[in-house]
């Protein structure tokens, strides 16, 4: 699998690096126990700083995505995955509310919004089987 | 042909090889760097980017001739000796062609002013997150190879200590009579084995480095370029396993030939056989790479002028990577921005002449 970053989007780059390895667990490029290359390899690889790569790596471990072995290095999580938790419902729904809000205001329905989002639900857990 | 014209024979060959190399490298090179200034597509072809290469190469051959003319007609006034000619030759190529590029260099800066060219910007990086570095070259057990063979010179010179002469006939003049001596003792027989050691130690670190360098893809085409760079790697660590090996041989016959009187149609056999291998490498190298098309041109960095110091040295702290592309296209480079770099670059000049030291004061 190969990450793509975007140096100059408005979008962290941290960010835009936990997204698409998120993208890779959900659509399965990226499955159980899969190792991920060490932080100061993928930051030079991708030339970028180390702190960002270490950053997008400590956030995926705090959720429970990744663990961090000390003979293997950084792995995809092998036991049970976070799962719904009520916190990550708080977040689902404070981030989609800024989106709600702008969609109901240029006047979209609500049946389209709900399309979108299960649109590109589907598109992210698609992506693999094409691979 | 008489011995004295051979030896002139391999002088001119030797300088006519090495000015070759030198003049062609604008031509060897990626074509979107011009004296380490980045040029873009649109301007690649024109006359005045076309023109300084040929400036480039012409001005080459025609200071080689002058200088080589200046010091051949000055070897009797010098007084000085065939081996004499070809090492001042050399070292006066190695001070040629960098000030020459020098030059060239600030004429295609200008011609970047003027025409104010500019590398695209590339904002996108992409790097894949299974890239195969343990697979990317040849595993370092490969190396056991020319280490055994130095074990089996040294052990061999241990074990036949008794039979090798007291004094060493360690050079001959160009007409084939011995007239440079060394006593036998630790230094001047093992002294080979040493070298051997740390040639075998370089080699494996470049194996190293080019395991560990950067990934450097093409964000425009990840997959194919992976591919590439993959297949470049496998091929370079191959390669260079076989010249290592070949040149630890020839170490050891140079050191069989010292130490146990053999035929000097031995030594000279090798030293035409060598030779000839190493090109044949060489060689078989390049057209494999230039056929296959196994570059690292699309690499983002090399049209980053301001990164490459004098146009030929990365430096960028920055970037995290200690090891990455050429900007030449072909092969890796140390990032100067990391002292990390420094250490490492020290350590290459320093353990070849630690080692030459060792065997000067030894024998």
């Amino acid at each position: 699998m190969f990450i793509e970053l975007d140096l100059q989007s408005e979008v962290p780059i941290y960010t835009q690096l936990v997204e698409q390895l998120l993208e890779g667990m959900a659509n399965g490029q990226l499955k159980p126990g899969d190792p991920l290359p060490s932080v100061r390899s993928l930051a030079a690889d991708l030339g970028i700083n180390l702190h960002t790569v270490n950053k997008a790596y400590q956030v995926l471990k705090q959720d429970g995505f990744l663990q961090v072995h000390r003979k293997q290095g950084v792995v995809i999580q092998t036991g049970e995955m976070p799962g719904i938790t009520t916190e990550f419902q708080e977040k689902l729904a404070r981030q989609l509310k800024g989106m709600a809000a702008e969609a109901a205001v240029r006047g979209m329905q609500e049946i389209e919004f709900a399309d979108m989002c299960s649109a590109v639900y589907r598109q992210i857990k698609e992506q693999g089987a094409d691979r | 042909m008489s011995q004295l014209d051979w030896s002139f024979a391999t002088i001119v060959f030797t300088y006519c090889v090495l000015v070759l190399i030198f003049s062609l490298q604008p031509y060897i090179n990626a074509k979107m760097v011009l004296f380490g200034v980045y040029v873009p597509e649109e301007n690649r072809s024109r006359l005045e980017v076309r023109s300084l290469r040929k400036r480039f190469l012409i001005t080459g051959w025609i200071a080689s001739i002058v200088v080589a003319a200046i010091v051949v007609s000055c070897r009797h006034v010098l007084n000085l000796e065939r081996n004499e000619i070809m090492l001042i030759l050399i070292a006066v190529q190695l001070l040629l062609f960098p000030l020459l590029y020098l030059q060239f260099r600030g004429n295609a800066l200008r011609l970047k002013r003027e025409q104010s060219w500019q590398a695209p910007v590339n904002s996108r990086r992409v790097a894949s997150l299974s890239f195969p570095r343990r697979k990317s070259t040849i595993g370092n057990v490969w190396f056991i190879i020319p280490l055994l063979i130095t074990g089996i010179f040294a052990v061999t010179a241990a074990i036949r200590w008794d039979e090798i002469p007291s004094t060493l006939v360690t050079h001959y003049d160009a007409n084939g009579i011995a007239d440079g001596f060394s006593n036998k003792d630790f230094g001047s027989v093992f002294q080979f084995n040493f070298i051997q050691v740390g040639l075998v130690l370089l080699f494996l670190f470049t194996n190293f480095s080019i395991r560990s360098s950067k990934q450097s893809l093409d964000p425009n085409n990840p997959e194919q370029s992976m591919i590439k760079q993959l297949r470049f790697r496998k091929i370079t660590s191959i390669s260079l396993f076989g010249l290592s090996t070949f040149i630890i041989f020839f170490i050891g016959i140079i050191q069989g030939s010292i130490i146990y009187d053999w035929p000097k149609s031995t030594i000279i056999s090798a030293a035409i056989a060598l030779p000839s291998i190493l090109l044949a490498i060489i060689v078989a190298f390049s057209v494999y790479i230039s056929r296959q098309k196994l570059d690292q041109h699309s690499d983002p960095i090399i049209k980053e002028d301001r990164y490459w110091k004098a146009g030929a040295f990365y430096y960028n702290p920055e970037d995290p990577a200690l090891f990455v592309s050429k900007r030449t296209g072909f092969g890796w480079t140390l990032n100067y921005g990391r002292p990390l770099s420094w250490v490492v670059s020290i350590g290459i000049l320093v353990i070849p002449l630690v080692i030459l030291i060792f065997g000067v004061t030894h024998s």
